[in-house]
Protein backbone atom coordinates (compact mmCIF):
# COMPACT_ATOMS: atom_id res chain seq x y z
CA UNK A 1 0.00 0.00 0.00
CA UNK A 2 3.12 2.36 1.14
CA UNK A 3 4.63 1.98 -2.41
CA UNK A 4 1.21 2.37 -4.62
CA UNK A 5 0.53 5.76 -6.34
CA UNK A 6 -2.31 8.09 -5.17
CA UNK A 7 -4.11 7.37 -8.24
CA UNK A 8 -4.30 3.54 -7.40
CA UNK A 9 -4.81 4.17 -3.70
CA UNK A 10 -8.07 6.10 -4.79
CA UNK A 11 -9.94 3.75 -6.76
CA UNK A 12 -8.74 0.53 -4.27
CA UNK A 13 -11.04 3.08 -1.91
CA UNK A 14 -13.32 4.31 -4.84
CA UNK A 15 -14.38 0.63 -4.71
CA UNK A 16 -14.69 0.35 -1.15
CA UNK A 17 -17.06 3.42 -0.98
CA UNK A 18 -18.85 1.70 -3.30
CA UNK A 19 -19.38 -1.01 -1.45
CA UNK A 20 -20.22 0.70 1.70
CA UNK A 21 -22.50 2.71 -0.14
CA UNK A 22 -24.41 0.40 -2.06
CA UNK A 23 -24.43 -2.92 -0.21
CA UNK A 24 -24.03 -1.23 3.61
CA UNK A 25 -20.67 -3.97 3.47
CA UNK A 26 -19.18 -4.01 6.99
CA UNK A 27 -16.13 -5.89 5.80
CA UNK A 28 -15.52 -3.38 2.82
CA UNK A 29 -15.85 -1.13 5.61
CA UNK A 30 -13.72 -2.62 8.06
CA UNK A 31 -10.59 -2.22 5.01
CA UNK A 32 -11.31 0.96 4.32
CA UNK A 33 -11.07 1.33 7.74
CA UNK A 34 -7.57 0.01 8.32
CA UNK A 35 -6.46 1.35 4.85
CA UNK A 36 -7.40 5.13 5.33
CA UNK A 37 -7.28 5.35 9.31
CA UNK A 38 -3.85 5.60 9.87
CA UNK A 39 -3.67 8.63 6.97
CA UNK A 40 -6.67 10.66 8.45
CA UNK A 41 -4.58 10.30 12.17
CA UNK A 42 -1.60 11.44 10.33
CA UNK A 43 -3.76 14.19 8.59
CA UNK A 44 -4.91 15.19 12.26
CA UNK A 45 -1.76 15.54 13.98
CA UNK A 46 -0.41 17.19 11.56
CA UNK A 47 -3.12 19.81 12.08
CA UNK A 48 -2.38 20.33 15.40
CA UNK A 49 -4.04 17.46 17.16
CA UNK A 50 -2.64 15.15 19.90
CA UNK A 51 -2.67 11.52 19.17
CA UNK A 52 -5.98 10.83 21.43
CA UNK A 53 -7.98 14.08 20.09
CA UNK A 54 -6.68 12.52 16.26
CA UNK A 55 -7.87 8.91 16.91
CA UNK A 56 -11.35 10.53 18.24
CA UNK A 57 -11.51 13.10 15.09
CA UNK A 58 -10.38 10.01 12.64
CA UNK A 59 -13.23 7.68 14.66
CA UNK A 60 -15.83 10.39 13.82
CA UNK A 61 -14.72 11.02 10.40
CA UNK A 62 -15.01 7.45 9.10
CA UNK A 63 -18.54 6.70 11.16
CA UNK A 64 -19.62 9.62 9.61
CA UNK A 65 -18.51 7.97 5.83
CA UNK A 66 -20.37 5.10 7.35
CA UNK A 67 -23.63 7.03 8.08
CA UNK A 68 -23.89 8.95 5.44
CA UNK A 69 -22.36 6.75 2.40
CA UNK A 70 -26.02 6.35 1.37
CA UNK A 71 -26.30 10.11 0.22
CA UNK A 72 -22.64 9.86 -1.26
CA UNK A 73 -23.13 10.40 -4.80
CA UNK A 74 -19.81 8.96 -7.22
CA UNK A 75 -20.70 11.05 -9.75
CA UNK A 76 -20.67 14.33 -7.75
CA UNK A 77 -16.87 13.63 -7.17
CA UNK A 78 -13.75 11.31 -5.60
CA UNK A 79 -14.61 9.42 -2.83
CA UNK A 80 -11.14 10.36 -1.17
CA UNK A 81 -12.27 14.23 -1.77
CA UNK A 82 -15.57 13.26 0.16
CA UNK A 83 -13.35 11.55 3.24
CA UNK A 84 -10.83 14.25 2.91
CA UNK A 85 -13.92 17.08 3.21
CA UNK A 86 -15.76 15.14 5.95
CA UNK A 87 -12.20 15.01 7.91
CA UNK A 88 -11.75 18.72 7.42
CA UNK A 89 -14.88 19.54 8.68
CA UNK A 90 -14.86 17.73 11.89
CA UNK A 91 -11.62 18.90 12.40
CA UNK A 92 -12.69 22.43 12.53
CA UNK A 93 -16.30 21.71 14.19
CA UNK A 94 -13.11 20.60 16.86
CA UNK A 95 -11.72 23.82 16.33
CA UNK A 96 -14.65 25.92 16.39
CA UNK A 97 -17.53 24.27 18.04
CA UNK A 98 -19.99 26.81 17.73
CA UNK A 99 -20.32 28.24 14.13
CA UNK A 100 -20.02 26.12 11.30
CA UNK A 101 -19.09 27.76 8.18
CA UNK A 102 -17.50 25.59 6.42
CA UNK A 103 -19.92 23.47 3.74
CA UNK A 104 -19.37 20.17 2.39
CA UNK A 105 -19.06 19.87 -1.53
CA UNK A 106 -22.32 20.52 -4.02
CA UNK A 107 -24.30 17.38 -3.48
CA UNK A 108 -22.30 15.96 -0.61
CA UNK A 109 -23.69 17.71 1.92
CA UNK A 110 -27.18 16.35 4.05
CA UNK A 111 -29.01 16.75 0.73
CA UNK A 112 -29.18 14.14 -2.28
CA UNK A 113 -27.74 15.43 -5.36
CA UNK A 114 -29.64 15.84 -8.46
CA UNK A 115 -29.36 13.83 -10.98
CA UNK A 116 -25.83 14.01 -12.69
CA UNK A 117 -25.76 13.63 -16.63
CA UNK A 118 -23.37 11.06 -17.66
CA UNK A 119 -20.91 12.93 -19.53
CA UNK A 120 -20.80 15.11 -16.33
CA UNK A 121 -19.64 12.60 -14.48
CA UNK A 122 -17.22 11.83 -16.73
CA UNK A 123 -15.64 14.47 -16.73
CA UNK A 124 -15.14 14.44 -12.86
CA UNK A 125 -12.83 11.64 -13.47
CA UNK A 126 -11.04 13.81 -16.01
CA UNK A 127 -10.75 16.95 -13.82
CA UNK A 128 -9.44 14.45 -11.01
CA UNK A 129 -6.69 13.11 -13.14
CA UNK A 130 -5.79 16.75 -14.22
CA UNK A 131 -5.71 18.20 -11.25
CA UNK A 132 -3.32 15.21 -9.92
CA UNK A 133 -1.02 15.96 -12.64
CA UNK A 134 -0.95 19.41 -12.35
CA UNK A 135 -0.30 19.05 -8.80
CA UNK A 136 2.83 16.99 -10.11
CA UNK A 137 4.08 19.80 -12.25
CA UNK A 138 3.70 22.34 -8.91
CA UNK A 139 7.47 24.04 -8.48
CA UNK A 140 8.69 22.84 -4.82
CA UNK A 141 8.40 26.91 -3.53
CA UNK A 142 4.56 26.58 -4.69
CA UNK A 143 3.88 23.10 -3.40
CA UNK A 144 5.50 23.20 -0.63
CA UNK A 145 3.14 26.06 0.17
CA UNK A 146 0.12 24.29 -0.44
CA UNK A 147 0.97 21.19 1.84
CA UNK A 148 1.32 24.10 4.71
CA UNK A 149 -2.50 24.92 3.83
CA UNK A 150 -4.15 21.64 3.49
CA UNK A 151 -2.04 19.37 5.67
CA UNK A 152 -0.63 21.48 8.16
CA UNK A 153 -3.88 23.63 8.70
CA UNK A 154 -1.49 26.75 8.57
CA UNK A 155 -3.41 30.19 7.79
CA UNK A 156 -0.99 32.60 5.24
CA UNK A 157 0.33 34.61 8.27
CA UNK A 158 1.40 31.15 9.33
CA UNK A 159 3.08 29.90 6.55
CA UNK A 160 4.66 33.12 6.11
CA UNK A 161 6.18 33.47 9.77
CA UNK A 162 7.40 29.51 8.89
CA UNK A 163 8.93 30.31 6.13
CA UNK A 164 10.07 33.70 7.19
CA UNK A 165 8.94 34.88 3.61
CA UNK A 166 6.75 37.71 2.80
CA UNK A 167 2.91 37.19 3.43
CA UNK A 168 2.63 38.24 -0.52
CA UNK A 169 4.86 36.16 -1.83
CA UNK A 170 2.28 33.20 -0.03
CA UNK A 171 -0.62 34.79 -1.35
CA UNK A 172 1.31 35.24 -4.75
CA UNK A 173 2.43 31.22 -5.00
CA UNK A 174 -0.81 30.44 -3.67
CA UNK A 175 -2.57 32.29 -6.62
CA UNK A 176 0.05 30.51 -8.97
CA UNK A 177 -0.63 27.23 -8.13
CA UNK A 178 -4.42 27.75 -8.60
CA UNK A 179 -3.83 29.32 -12.22
CA UNK A 180 -2.07 26.25 -12.61
CA UNK A 181 -4.29 23.69 -11.53
CA UNK A 182 -7.50 25.94 -13.48
CA UNK A 183 -5.54 26.20 -16.51
CA UNK A 184 -5.64 22.66 -16.58
CA UNK A 185 -9.19 21.88 -16.04
CA UNK A 186 -10.54 25.25 -18.10
CA UNK A 187 -12.14 23.62 -20.94
CA UNK A 188 -14.19 21.26 -18.33
CA UNK A 189 -15.85 24.36 -16.89
CA UNK A 190 -16.93 25.96 -20.23
CA UNK A 191 -19.13 22.85 -20.94
CA UNK B 1 -27.36 37.22 -10.04
CA UNK B 2 -24.24 38.10 -11.86
CA UNK B 3 -21.42 38.15 -9.86
CA UNK B 4 -18.79 39.86 -10.99
CA UNK B 5 -16.05 40.07 -7.95
CA UNK B 6 -14.75 36.80 -6.49
CA UNK B 7 -12.48 36.19 -3.30
CA UNK B 8 -8.74 36.01 -4.13
CA UNK B 9 -7.64 32.41 -5.63
CA UNK B 10 -5.39 32.60 -2.42
CA UNK B 11 -8.14 32.80 0.10
CA UNK B 12 -10.41 30.24 -2.08
CA UNK B 13 -7.45 27.97 -1.62
CA UNK B 14 -7.17 28.64 2.27
CA UNK B 15 -11.02 27.76 2.90
CA UNK B 16 -10.67 24.91 0.89
CA UNK B 17 -7.86 23.95 3.31
CA UNK B 18 -9.83 24.39 6.08
CA UNK B 19 -7.32 27.12 7.37
CA UNK B 20 -8.57 30.80 6.89
CA UNK B 21 -9.38 32.51 9.83
CA UNK B 22 -13.05 32.44 10.78
CA UNK B 23 -14.52 35.67 9.89
CA UNK B 24 -13.47 35.32 6.03
CA UNK B 25 -13.90 31.80 5.87
CA UNK B 26 -17.57 33.18 6.85
CA UNK B 27 -17.71 35.51 4.10
CA UNK B 28 -16.22 32.80 1.50
CA UNK B 29 -18.85 30.70 2.82
CA UNK B 30 -21.60 32.85 1.78
CA UNK B 31 -19.80 33.47 -1.39
CA UNK B 32 -19.57 30.37 -2.63
CA UNK B 33 -23.41 29.41 -1.22
CA UNK B 34 -24.04 31.86 -4.18
CA UNK B 35 -21.50 31.45 -6.96
CA UNK B 36 -21.34 28.24 -9.27
CA UNK B 37 -17.95 29.30 -10.47
CA UNK B 38 -16.07 29.71 -6.95
CA UNK B 39 -18.22 26.42 -6.01
CA UNK B 40 -16.52 24.36 -9.20
CA UNK B 41 -12.65 26.16 -7.98
CA UNK B 42 -13.25 25.14 -4.36
CA UNK B 43 -14.23 21.57 -5.66
CA UNK B 44 -11.03 21.81 -7.44
CA UNK B 45 -8.94 22.43 -4.46
CA UNK B 46 -10.16 20.00 -2.28
CA UNK B 47 -9.25 17.41 -4.81
CA UNK B 48 -5.70 18.46 -4.60
CA UNK B 49 -6.05 18.33 -0.95
CA UNK B 50 -7.94 15.22 -0.80
CA UNK B 51 -4.59 14.17 -2.65
CA UNK B 52 -1.93 15.14 -0.69
CA UNK B 53 -3.86 13.54 2.76
CA UNK B 54 -3.98 10.34 0.33
CA UNK B 55 -0.83 10.59 0.16
CA UNK B 56 0.42 10.95 3.84
CA UNK B 57 2.25 8.21 5.73
CA UNK B 58 -0.25 6.90 8.08
CA UNK B 59 -0.12 6.61 11.68
CA UNK B 60 -0.91 3.42 13.79
CA UNK B 61 -4.07 3.86 15.51
CA UNK B 62 -3.36 2.26 19.03
CA UNK B 63 -5.90 -0.28 21.21
CA UNK B 64 -9.67 0.48 20.61
CA UNK B 65 -9.08 3.12 18.43
CA UNK B 66 -7.19 1.08 15.80
CA UNK B 67 -10.95 -1.16 15.55
CA UNK B 68 -14.15 0.40 13.63
CA UNK B 69 -16.69 1.42 16.20
CA UNK B 70 -18.50 -1.16 17.37
CA UNK B 71 -22.46 0.51 16.73
CA UNK B 72 -22.34 1.38 13.59
CA UNK B 73 -25.33 0.14 10.87
CA UNK B 74 -28.92 0.09 11.29
CA UNK B 75 -31.84 2.09 9.23
CA UNK B 76 -32.29 4.58 12.04
CA UNK B 77 -29.11 6.15 10.81
CA UNK B 78 -30.52 6.89 7.37
CA UNK B 79 -33.55 7.83 9.03
CA UNK B 80 -31.82 10.67 10.97
CA UNK B 81 -30.58 12.27 7.90
CA UNK B 82 -33.90 11.92 6.11
CA UNK B 83 -35.11 14.14 8.89
CA UNK B 84 -32.30 16.88 8.23
CA UNK B 85 -33.06 17.26 4.70
CA UNK B 86 -36.89 17.65 5.60
CA UNK B 87 -36.13 20.65 7.88
CA UNK B 88 -33.53 21.96 5.39
CA UNK B 89 -36.10 21.82 2.72
CA UNK B 90 -38.00 24.94 4.05
CA UNK B 91 -35.91 28.01 3.71
CA UNK B 92 -36.75 28.52 0.45
CA UNK B 93 -37.65 32.23 -0.36
CA UNK B 94 -34.33 33.33 1.18
CA UNK B 95 -32.62 36.18 0.78
CA UNK B 96 -29.71 35.69 3.62
CA UNK B 97 -26.73 33.31 2.32
CA UNK B 98 -27.85 29.65 3.42
CA UNK B 99 -24.41 30.06 5.84
CA UNK B 100 -26.02 32.92 7.69
CA UNK B 101 -29.73 31.69 8.08
CA UNK B 102 -28.97 30.03 11.14
CA UNK B 103 -27.70 33.18 13.03
CA UNK B 104 -30.01 35.56 11.44
CA UNK B 105 -33.15 33.81 9.73
CA UNK B 106 -33.60 33.29 6.11
CA UNK B 107 -34.95 37.19 5.22
CA UNK B 108 -32.98 40.47 4.97
CA UNK B 109 -35.85 42.31 5.74
CA UNK B 110 -35.85 40.45 9.57
CA UNK B 111 -32.92 41.73 10.67
CA UNK B 112 -32.67 43.87 13.69
CA UNK B 113 -30.09 46.95 13.22
CA UNK B 114 -28.44 48.49 15.67
CA UNK B 115 -27.34 51.99 15.28
CA UNK B 116 -23.23 52.33 14.95
CA UNK B 117 -22.79 55.56 13.48
CA UNK B 118 -25.08 58.07 10.96
CA UNK B 119 -26.49 56.45 8.35
CA UNK B 120 -25.07 53.05 9.10
CA UNK B 121 -26.55 50.51 11.41
CA UNK B 122 -24.89 47.53 12.28
CA UNK B 123 -25.93 43.79 13.52
CA UNK B 124 -22.52 41.40 15.20
CA UNK B 125 -22.30 38.32 14.29
CA UNK B 126 -20.69 35.82 16.88
CA UNK B 127 -17.17 33.86 16.06
CA UNK B 128 -15.83 30.96 18.20
CA UNK B 129 -13.90 32.17 21.53
CA UNK B 130 -10.57 33.09 20.77
CA UNK B 131 -11.18 33.57 16.98
CA UNK B 132 -8.63 35.98 15.86
CA UNK B 133 -10.80 39.45 13.80
CA UNK B 134 -14.47 40.48 13.16
CA UNK B 135 -17.92 39.83 11.76
CA UNK B 136 -20.72 41.85 11.41
CA UNK B 137 -23.84 43.11 8.76
CA UNK B 138 -23.47 46.32 7.81
CA UNK B 139 -26.95 48.32 6.56
CA UNK B 140 -25.97 51.31 5.14
CA UNK B 141 -27.68 54.55 3.68
CA UNK B 142 -27.76 55.37 0.15
CA UNK B 143 -24.60 57.29 -0.80
CA UNK B 144 -22.98 57.04 2.14
CA UNK B 145 -19.28 56.92 2.42
CA UNK B 146 -17.97 53.40 3.32
CA UNK B 147 -15.12 53.01 5.93
CA UNK B 148 -11.81 53.50 4.00
CA UNK B 149 -9.84 50.48 4.49
CA UNK B 150 -7.56 51.57 7.33
CA UNK B 151 -4.38 48.98 6.42
CA UNK B 152 -4.71 47.01 9.81
CA UNK B 153 -5.13 43.52 8.05
CA UNK B 154 -7.00 41.78 5.37
CA UNK B 155 -10.91 42.73 4.76
CA UNK B 156 -13.67 40.93 3.05
CA UNK B 157 -17.17 42.29 1.72
CA UNK B 158 -19.93 40.55 0.41
CA UNK B 159 -22.75 42.61 -0.85
CA UNK B 160 -26.07 40.97 0.16
CA UNK B 161 -28.37 43.51 -0.92
CA UNK B 162 -27.74 46.86 -3.00
CA UNK B 163 -24.47 48.12 -4.48
CA UNK B 164 -21.83 50.14 -3.72
CA UNK B 165 -18.97 51.48 -6.24
CA UNK B 166 -15.14 52.12 -5.80
CA UNK B 167 -11.93 52.14 -7.63
CA UNK B 168 -11.99 48.26 -8.42
CA UNK B 169 -15.76 49.13 -9.83
CA UNK B 170 -19.37 48.60 -9.36
CA UNK B 171 -20.00 45.79 -6.35
CA UNK B 172 -23.54 44.20 -6.73
CA UNK B 173 -25.28 41.11 -4.44
CA UNK B 174 -22.94 38.38 -4.47
CA UNK B 175 -19.54 40.12 -5.16
CA UNK B 176 -16.54 40.28 -2.70
CA UNK B 177 -14.66 42.75 -2.27
CA UNK B 178 -11.34 41.24 -1.31
CA UNK B 179 -8.53 43.27 -0.10
CA UNK B 180 -5.16 42.66 1.22
CA UNK B 181 -3.38 44.78 4.02
CA UNK B 182 -2.14 47.49 1.31
CA UNK B 183 -4.79 48.16 -0.63
CA UNK B 184 -7.02 51.38 -0.53
CA UNK B 185 -10.39 52.01 -1.37
CA UNK B 186 -13.44 54.26 -0.45
CA UNK B 187 -16.30 52.84 -1.41
CA UNK B 188 -19.46 54.48 -1.65
CA UNK B 189 -23.06 52.88 -0.84
CA UNK B 190 -25.45 52.95 -3.79
CA UNK B 191 -26.93 56.45 -4.37
CA UNK B 192 -30.32 55.19 -4.34
CA UNK B 193 -30.71 51.59 -2.89
CA UNK B 194 -27.91 51.93 -0.24
CA UNK B 195 -26.43 48.46 0.40
CA UNK B 196 -26.48 45.80 3.17
CA UNK B 197 -23.20 43.71 3.15
CA UNK B 198 -21.18 41.09 5.62
CA UNK B 199 -17.92 43.24 6.66
CA UNK B 200 -15.15 40.78 8.09
CA UNK B 201 -11.49 42.03 9.13
CA UNK B 202 -8.67 40.50 10.52
CA UNK B 203 -7.65 43.68 12.37
CA UNK B 204 -5.69 43.09 15.23
CA UNK B 205 -7.82 44.94 18.00
CA UNK B 206 -4.73 45.31 20.45
CA UNK B 207 -5.94 48.92 21.61
CA UNK B 208 -9.50 48.84 20.33
CA UNK B 209 -11.98 46.76 20.15
CA UNK B 210 -13.36 45.92 16.70
CA UNK B 211 -16.18 48.07 17.15
CA UNK B 212 -14.35 51.07 18.49
CA UNK B 213 -12.27 50.88 15.37
CA UNK B 214 -15.02 50.64 12.80
CA UNK B 215 -16.86 53.27 14.27
CA UNK B 216 -13.92 55.41 14.01
CA UNK B 217 -13.17 54.63 10.57
CA UNK B 218 -17.07 55.76 9.69
CA UNK B 219 -16.88 58.69 11.97
CA UNK B 220 -13.23 59.72 11.37
CA UNK B 221 -13.26 60.75 15.12
ZN1 LIG C 1 -17.20 33.49 -7.04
Amino acid sequence: MATSSPSRQTSQLDELIARVANGRDREAFAELFRSYAPRLKSYMMRQGTDSGTAEELVQETLLAVWRKAALYSGEKGSPTTWIFTIARNLRIDRLRREVPWQALPEGHDETPSDDTAPDEALSLDERQTRVRSAMADLPPEQLEIVRLAFVDGLSQSEIADRLRIPLGTVKSRMRLAYHKMRGTVEDLNDR
Amino acid sequence: MSIVHHPDPSNLMCYAAGSLPEPLAAVVACHVSVCPECRRDVAMLEIAGADLVTSLAGVEMLGDASRPVANIGGSADTYAVKQTMAVKKKTGGADVPAPLIRLVGPRLDGITWKYLAPGVRHHPLPLSKGAQGDLRLLKIAAGMQMPEHGHGGAEMTMLLAGAYSDAFGRFTTGDVSDLDTDSEHQPIADPEEGCICLFATLAPSRYKSPLAKLMQRFTGI
